[in-house]
């Protein structure tokens, strides 16, 4: 009679077996937009403008970028979001202090603060993530555009963050004991026991995810990142969630952007 | 009466007397079941959509009593069939907390 242990082996070796058949089925392209990883359904979903959750965000966001019942509206000073659509795909960057990496929804949330709106209410607030929604919405198909400032000082400090983002993205944590390169890089387009790994190109934020029944920023998705493979969680506006960003971002330079978008 | 939380109504198919069209009807609610906690550990009270009534020209066409399997922002879609002179399609909803809302989109009949 076979041990537990030899069971618990033959089950994983033939588990291992069914996912590496499985995995024919999808893209292994390292430059994909996760889009490319939605099953059909999703898709449809995500293009149905009828049934789409993220329908509502928009519109909310539509509304929100031209009230002007606190201050100034954002119309008021950047026209029309396609406007903006180029400066979008360069997210995040060094605020005006030359130190702090800002990215879209910091930079939403400071305007905001700046034209004497309410507060936003935590980092998921739900005005932010409409407004950032509706801007991506306004840049979809520019092409993600990061590059160090001119400046060489701002370049040195700019260097920097993505060293600190790359080091992230190598660096094991958890109790799971994974870095993010072990999945999005070494085994993309594999699964993960019901999950295909993407090559994690961050062109589609904010995201619907069907799991949090409500929209986020890639700063949510990169902390139950963090939450996956069981490690600390870097808190909300954790300078290291903007390093990992920045790096994830110049490693998607020159894909388009497809956002706001729908995932599991 | 509060409309605080977003909506959608919208008609697939063509719109014209004796048709059966596509209604589809998204709302932004959170649908809260009862069993989640928050990062306080204190319980979420129950707040789900208990209650949808669909009129067409004031009649009485469709009547849901959702149950909290619904995720947050539902999504229904349904048949409707289109009175001869048109009309105008009234959703009203209900909540555990007494809200209420309602959505009216006039039929665009199409010639």
């Amino acid at each position: 009679m076979p041990t537990i242990r030899e069971a618990v082996a033959t089950g994983a070796l033939w588990l291992c077996l069914a996912q590496a058949a499985f995995a024919q089925g999808w893209p292994a392209d390292a430059r994909l937009s996760g889009r490319a990883f939605l099953t059909p359904n999703l898709a449809r979903l995500q293009d149905d403008p009828a049934a789409s959750p993220i329908g509502l965000w928009l519109e909310r966001g539509a509304t929100s970028w031209t009230a002007s019942t606190q201050g100034p509206s954002c119309q008021s000073c950047h026209g029309a979001p396609g406007s903006l659509a180029k400066g979008v795909a360069q997210f995040p960057r060094l605020a005006g202090d030359g130190r702090t990496l800002i990215n879209l929804e910091d930079q939403i949330r400071a305007c905001r603060t700046r034209s004497g709106r309410a507060p936003a209410s935590g980092s998921e607030d739900d005005d932010v993530l409409a407004l950032s929604a509706h801007l991506q919405m306004a840049a979809r198909g520019q092409v993600i555009d990061l590059q160090p400032p001119a400046d060489a000082a701002l370049r040195e400090t700019w260097q920097a963050r993505l060293s600190s983002g790359a080091q992230a993205w190598t660096q094991r944590v958890g109790r799971i004991n994974l870095a993010c390169v072990h999945c999005h890089d070494q085994n993309v387009g594999k699964t993960f026991r019901s999950e295909v790994t993407s090559p994690a190109h961050p062109t589609g934020f904010p995201v619907y995810r069907m799991r949090w029944q409500a929209l986020g920023s890639i700063e949510r998705r990169l902390r139950a990142c963090y939450s996956g493979v069981q490690a600390d969680l870097p808190k909300a506006g954790d300078p290291l969630l903007r390093d990992l960003e920045l790096f994830l971002k110049v490693r998607a330079n020159g894909l388009p952007v497809d956002g706001p978008s729908i995932r599991r | 009466m509060s409309n605080d939380y977003p909506s959608r109504l919208s008609f697939v198919g063509t719109v014209r007397p004796g048709n059966t069209i596509e209604a589809r009807w998204i709302i932004g609610h959170p649908m809260d079941s009862g069993m989640r906690v928050d990062d306080g550990g204190k319980r979420i009270f129950r707040n789900i959509i208990d209650r949808v009534r669909v009129r067409v020209n004031d009649e009485l066409v469709l009547d849901i009593e959702p149950g909290t399997g619904l995720s947050a922002n539902p999504y229904f879609a349904f048949p409707l069939s289109v009175p001869a002179q048109g009309g105008t399609v009234t959703i009203d909803w209900r909540d555990d907390h007494g809200r209420t809302g309602r959505v009216q989109q006039v039929l665009p009949l199409e010639k």
